[in-house]
């Protein structure tokens, strides 16, 4: 349709906005609270404009276009409301770095005679330069503030993870409401209260974490002022460039967009504007990245073991050491550790050096243990992700979607909230939980024998209880069930038993599978390399049959093993247990070019966007170099000739598995053990360190080693946060801190532990507490 | 059935319970037992009788004496001198009706003067409470009509904009018009909605409706859904009112066991079902689309319109939302015809009007006159005048967000257009006198304090404006501002007008204009106080 908009006649699309339309045609209108991916809310009034046969001044964003319609969007009188609430704004946002006298000097010298806290918003406001608001002031020509002007002194929350919130600069565009409501489904946080008391946050005054806040970070991208803002970037000033990636902390790898400033990752965000899109990341892609990459704790220079204790060694020292380990020997001695988030070029590369090289066949990964593999070969039934879109009943099993796999369980909200039944299979309350037709609880200690009632259910009609009952109906009743399997079934004792009913079930209803994996790159290590299982290594170390381990970015043991020499090559330290006998730096995410494989084998494929610190060089580098040093065969390793040699198409192989009989008893809680005690492994692992560990954001919001109980639980033993308390099972103690959280039912306990072994046996496992000292 | 000598009536409503109505009901029936009069003398629960801050009261019929602060000692002298005695017990206060005005005779005519009611006309005659009651007197005659005689939805429409009735909840939007357009509006599912939240501070004209004459508002409900296409309705009543929540829920009980409610009213095929809910006490979800907010269990904040309540309201679904007041003119429109019930008001502004009167009057309370009536005899005649014999000096006329009338406009005529006139509306109906010791700018602030507590805080300029216009009062009332910080508020009052999203922060205009422009000198002696 035809419009007029200040004299020139354009043509739109039927039911966009004015403001879409003008901006279509480079018209700007000023404004604030709109946003592209939210409803339309008219708070800020800056957009307004006058309309021929409309009353007043109605607001562009949430007017939309008619035929012919006669629209005026820069007049006098607009100019001067304009200014009008635009000072009316200002009169209660700290404006120092917009009208102040001496906002010359204060950006090119960065300083001012005035003491102003940087939180009163002089040039030191984490968005200046970047402000949606002070672009506005710009166009608007204000210089001056006829309104008394007050401070409305709020607090400064900066007590929680990854971003700090100022709302002193807040301008309640409710942005961080509506994206966090409309886009990711969270509705973490409310406008509260009313009129000039209004506030942002949490319903009751509840933490952010309490609230179920995923620190997703879509909050903090949108809002146009310094009100939110992240943490890590706070002072990282305006990127240089934006390029594009893909995030490798789980297998999803999602598209991101890496921040750079002169050479240096100064932040991550989702695809597209960077102030506009809310994205799909989850708080690993959009906060942890940073802080890997940047990391204090890199490896930066090779350390040899020499008989005084570690050493720092150039490289050449440091490859002939490498080259003396391995050139004579015997290659059925040696053992391979491959981190899951190695590219397909570095594990092709890892495949040609020890397979051809250093002849061994011994090759694994410390995740691949008998359980893993039974998980992972479901894979051949797995969808991809989109293909959730079509799904009519979906059916989630141990799945923990806190701060994990942002995209599946979007689509997992956005299913439920248009009415696709969502069933909840397990014991942890997620952000998906508020979406869940029903979340059931299998029968505590009977895990098994729950899936079994499922199955039998859908064979014929029986008297399992009510809530299975449901479930199978629903099943039955949709054409395209979808079953979502969480890794945490993998550390169950009984995950091999469940999975093969969780097949049969999957069989007998023609459901499809989404399979969830922490490792960005796991599938493209089955498919490239023949591997053996974690068990089959371990048995060949502990015959003493292994002389030399090459542990490549992985983390397989709790102590050294006991073996003649150790070669640890990651982009971080070795753990000081390991003693390892050299230690050489690589370069990791960001720092390489490489490729990983999805769970349908496609071929995701990301660039280097900086260099790798201190001296770590990539792995195939390394690689070339030791084969230069042994002079063994004339392989190029380099980047270059390796990513030719990656087949098109990828298929898995699964290491073979003996499977030993179940030696610990599962039984249900009891009057002597009343808690069921889940132990989950950490699943934020990246090459051979924990997020948790690393990042100390990351540890509040996902603790190792520390109870998880119930508030309920909780007040009813009078137990508090960060209490200390015995945790007993029939054969094993261990004390441990108490976090409070609503995530864990009543009757339960969660332990996210940070080794691969559980110290309670089975799992889940009955257990008492008391208070230590008590 | 007994023939009774005389009738005492005891209205029941929030007012009088609190001042301890039940219990002199109690000592009523007591003495009527010991004086053996239980034969003659009938006592009647009824709703209000318009008339508050006058503790408990009483009304003797036939002879309609009103005596006000009645109490266990003074209502002896009332039974000694007027039941048994016969004459009217001087000693008491009291008024009655029946006396045509007199100029300068003010006194003892008050609020029972003879008012022109259509609103309230069964108020204080019925027990509120029994169906029955309402059905002997007159009761529902417009649903029976208009089922007997088969009228069309439309043809209801139709009388309704002949009748000239226009919407009592603030805006005077033609109440035949906005029906017309929810019935108009496409959709298998309607709703009709009567907005009972009464937030504007001093006015309690739609409780007082609610308490007398809850029947009515139902009966105006069920018509109004049969008219605009809807099978369900609410009644978003604000929560501190609690006596009009009971009665209102016991007249949908009642209806719905004489079938005046629920599946096929009345055999018809027809069907209606009503429920009540209760407001949160924010003044801003009287708003109509704010109010559907709060409905759908969601915070109320107003919404952006278009799209109007008619074609999206309730559930995105077409909705009408129509005033208390508005609606209870409606069975008597039906049973009486548009012609009827325009020949009260002026042409433009047709029926009555109901007010509050409040503040330095003698009688403040609620009355019903017709539209059009000048303020003058509202103040002086039915409100008794300025108590204690003081000079007017300022009416504030329409609800907080309306105007300062300064003496020089009390002869404006109570009606949607002479008020335009006068830059005035009528508004909620609440009218607050003001003596001449009344500080304007003090009067001001309140507003200000109260309207900065109610933005809902969306949009920009109605949350900082108002904030804003609060701290240039202060400034005045402590003398540290200078004249021009008086012009400044009005320049921020005009701002919110051109640029509030809703009519809250739009309406502000009002009483802060006509504030300033009737009362500067008001402000002046603020701020030149302090200064020398
Ligand atoms: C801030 C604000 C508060 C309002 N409060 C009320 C109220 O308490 N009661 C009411 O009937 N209308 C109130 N209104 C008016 C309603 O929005 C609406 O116009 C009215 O209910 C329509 O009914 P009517 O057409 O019968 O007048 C209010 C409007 C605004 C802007
Ligand atoms: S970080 Fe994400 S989940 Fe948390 S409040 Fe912001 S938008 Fe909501
Ligand atoms: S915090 Fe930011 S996004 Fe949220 S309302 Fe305030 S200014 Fe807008
Ligand atoms: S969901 Fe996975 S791939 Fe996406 S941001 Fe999070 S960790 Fe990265
Ligand atoms: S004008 Fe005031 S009450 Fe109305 S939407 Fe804006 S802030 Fe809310
Ligand atoms: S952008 Fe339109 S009102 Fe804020």
């Amino acid at each position: 349709m035809k419009v007029t908009i200040d004299n020139q006649e354009i043509y739109v699309k039927e039911g966009i906005t004015i403001l879409d339309a003008a901006q279509e045609h480079n018209i700007y209108i000023p404004h604030l609270c709109s946003h592209l991916e939210l409803s339309p809310y008219g708070g800020c009034r800056l957009c307004i404009i006058e309309v021929e046969g409309m009353k007043g001044y109605p607001t562009a964003c949430t007017t939309k276009v008619e035929d012919k319609m006669v629209i005026r969007t820069h007049t006098k009188t607009l100019q001067q409301m304009r200014r009008e609430i635009l000072q009316l704004i200002l009169s209660e946002h700290p404006s120092a770095c917009l009208i102040c006298d001496e906002q010359e000097e204060c950006s090119s010298f960065q300083q001012t005679i005035r003491k102003v806290g940087a939180t009163t918003g002089c040039r030191w406001c984490p968005k200046d330069g970047d402000c949606e608001l002070q672009k506005v002031v710009d166009y608007l020509e204000i210089d001056k503030i006829t309104f008394p002007v007050y401070y409305r002194q709020l607090p400064i929350e900066n007590h929680e993870p990854f971003y700090d919130r100022d709302y002193n600069l807040c301008i309640y565009c409710a942005r961080c409401v509506r994206i966090c409501e409309e886009h990711r489904k969270s509705s973490v946080i409310s406008l509260r209260q009313r009129g000039r008391f209004s506030t942002i946050g949490p319903a009751f005054n509840m933490s952010h974490i309490d609230a179920g806040c995923e620190f997703c970070g879509a909050c903090v991208s949108v809002c146009p002022t310094g009100a939110l803002s992240e943490k890590g970037r706070k002072w990282g000033g305006i990127p240089d460039s934006y390029n594009a990636s893909i995030c490798p902390l789980c297998d999803l790898n999602c598209d991101i967009q890496v921040l750079m400033k002169k050479g240096k990752v100064i932040g991550t965000l989702p695809p597209g504007d960077p102030h506009q899109s809310g994205g799909e990341l989850c708080v690993k892609g959009r906060f942890c990245l940073t802080h890997i990459i940047n990391s204090p704790d890199r490896l930066k220079e090779p350390e040899y073991l020499f008989d005084e204790g570690i050493g720092i060694v150039s490289w050449d020292e440091a490859v002939k050491q490498a080259g003396k380990m391995l050139k004579d020997v015997n290659g059925k001695r040696v053992a391979v550790y491959l981190s899951p988030n190695l590219t397909l070029e570095e594990i092709l590369a890892a495949k040609l050096f020890f397979k051809d090289i250093i002849n061994t066949s011994n090759i694994t990964s410390s995740i691949l243990n008998s359980n893993l593999i039974s998980y992972i070969s479901l894979s051949e039934e797995s969808i991809s992700l989109k293909e959730i879109e079509k799904s009519d009943c979906i059916i989630s099993v141990f799945l923990n979607g806190n701060y994990n796999y942002a995209p599946l369980t979007l689509s997992i909200k956005q299913k439920a909230e248009k009415g696709t039944p969502y069933f909840q299979i397990g014991w942890i309350k997620d952000t998906t939980s508020r979406y869940a037709y029903q979340q059931i609880i299998p029968f505590p200690g009977r895990e098994k024998t729950f899936f079994n009632k499922i199955a039998q259910s859908i064979e014929n009609a029986d008297n399992s209880s009510p809530e299975i009952k449901e479930l199978v109906k629903k099943i039955k009743i949709s054409s395209n069930p979808i079953f979502i399997l969480g890794p945490d079934i993998m550390g169950l004792t009984e995950a091999d038993g469940i999975l093969k009913i969780i097949k049969k079930i999957i069989t007998l209803t023609g459901s499809k599978i989404f399979l969830t994996n922490p490792y960005s790159n796991l599938i493209g290590l089955l498919s490239l390399i023949d591997t053996k299982s974690n068990e089959e290594i371990n048995e060949l170390i502990s015959q003493k049959k292994i002389d030399l381990l090459y542990i490549i970015g992985d983390n397989p043991f709790q102590k050294r093993p006991p073996v003649n020499s150790i070669i640890c090559q990651s982009p971080f330290p070795a753990p000081d247990y390991l003693n390892a006998d050299l230690a050489l730096p690589s370069a990791m995410w960001g720092e390489i070019s490489g490729s990983f494989a999805d769970i349908k084998g496609n071929i995701k494929k990301f660039k280097a966007v900086t260099n790798p610190p201190g001296k770590a060089i990539q792995n195939n580098e390394i690689f070339d170099r030791i084969n230069k040093e042994i002079g063994k065969k004339d392989i190029k390793f380099t980047y270059k000739g390796i990513s030719k040699l990656i087949p098109k198409k990828l298929e898995m192989r699964f290491p073979f598995v003996k499977r030993k009989p179940l030696k610990a008893k599962i039984s249900p809680p009891n009057t002597s053990f009343p808690l069921l005690l889940i132990q989950e492994k950490n699943p934020h692992i990246f090459y051979n360190i924990s997020l948790s560990n690393n990042i100390r954001d990351m540890r509040e919001i996902v603790t190792e080693d520390a109870i998880i109980m119930n508030p309920t639980d909780a007040l009813k033993m009078e137990i508090q946060n960060g209490d200390s308390i015995f945790v007993k099972s029939d054969i094993y103690e261990k004390i441990y801190p108490i976090i409070v959280r609503k995530i864990i039912p009543q009757n339960f306990l969660l332990l996210i532990t940070s080794s691969r072994t559980f110290d309670f046996n089975p799992n889940p496992c009955p257990v008492h507490i008391r208070r230590n000292n008590v | 059935m007994s023939i009774y000598r005389a009738h005492i009536l005891l209205p029941i409503d929030e007012g009088t319970i609190q001042s301890g109505a039940i219990e002199i009901k109690k000592e009523l029936e007591k003495r009527i037992e010991e004086e053996n009069l239980k034969e003659e003398i009938k006592i009647l629960e009824t709703g209000t009788i318009g008339v508050i801050g006058k503790g408990v009261m009483i009304v003797v019929y036939p002879d309609k004496v009103t005596y006000y602060n009645v109490t266990k000692t003074n209502l002896n002298n009332i039974i000694q001198e007027h039941i048994i005695k016969g004459r009217i017990a001087e000693e008491v206060e009291h008024s009655y009706e029946g006396h045509k005005p007199v100029e300068k005779e003010y006194k003892n005519v008050g609020l029972t003067r003879e008012q022109q009611r259509i609103v309230l006309d069964k108020c204080w005659k019925i027990d509120p409470e029994s169906i029955d009651d309402v059905l002997a007197y007159g009761g529902y005659r417009g649903v029976e009509k208009i089922f007997s005689e088969s009228i069309s939805p439309e043809a209801v429409i139709e009388e309704i904009k002949n009748s000239g009735l226009r919407g009592r909840g603030g805006a005077g939007f033609p109440t035949g018009l906005k029906w017309s357009f929810t019935r108009a509006a496409k959709g298998e599912e309607k709703f009709m909605i009567c907005n009972a939240d009464e937030g504007e501070p001093g006015t309690f004209k739609d409780r007082l409706i609610m308490e007398g004459d809850p029947h009515k508002l139902i009966e105006a409900m069920i018509i109004a859904g049969y008219a605009v296409g809807a099978n369900k309705g609410y009644i978003y009543i604000r929560g501190e009112y609690e006596l009009s929540i009971k009665r209102i829920q016991k007249a949908i009980d009642q209806a719905l066991e004489y079938n005046l409610l629920g599946k096929n009213i009345l055999e018809t095929n027809f069907s209606f079902y009503l429920e009540i809910k209760k407001g949160a006490g924010a003044y801003v979800c009287g708003e109509e689309t704010a109010l559907i907010d709060s409905l759908e269990g969601k915070r109320g904040y107003p919404r952006i319109k278009p799209p109007f309540p008619a074609n999206k309201g309730l559930w995105q679904k077409p909705t009408c939302v129509n005033n208390v007041e508005t609606l209870a003119n409606i069975p008597e429109i039906i049973y009486k015809g548009s012609n009827w019930f325009k020949k009260f008001g002026t042409e433009k502004s047709t029926g009555t009007k109901v007010f509050t009167i409040l503040g330095h009057v003698e009688y403040p309370g609620l009355i019903e006159v017709e539209m059009g009536t000048p303020l003058r005899e509202i103040i002086f005649s039915y409100g008794g005048g300025i108590k204690g014999g003081k000079r007017f000096k300022a009416a504030l006329v329409g609800g907080s967000a309306g105007v300062f009338l300064p003496e020089r406009l009390l002869d404006v005529k109570m009606d949607f257009e002479s008020l335009d006139e006068s830059k005035a509306v009528l508004g909620s109906g609440a009218i607050l006198v003001m003596d001449e010791d009344t500080d304007i700018v003090d009067m001001l602030f309140s507003i200000l304090k109260f309207f900065a507590h109610e933005s809902c805080g969306q949009c920009s300029v109605c949350r900082i404006g108002t904030h804003q216009l609060l701290n240039l009062i202060y400034g005045i009332r402590r003398g540290q501002a200078q004249e021009k910080d008086i012009d400044q508020m009005v320049k921020i009052a005009e701002t919110m007008f051109d640029m509030s999203l809703c009519p809250l922060g739009q309406s502000l205009i009002m009483p802060v204009k006509s504030a300033v422009e009737n009362f500067r000198q008001d402000f002046l002696n603020k701020i030149q106080n302090k200064n020398n």
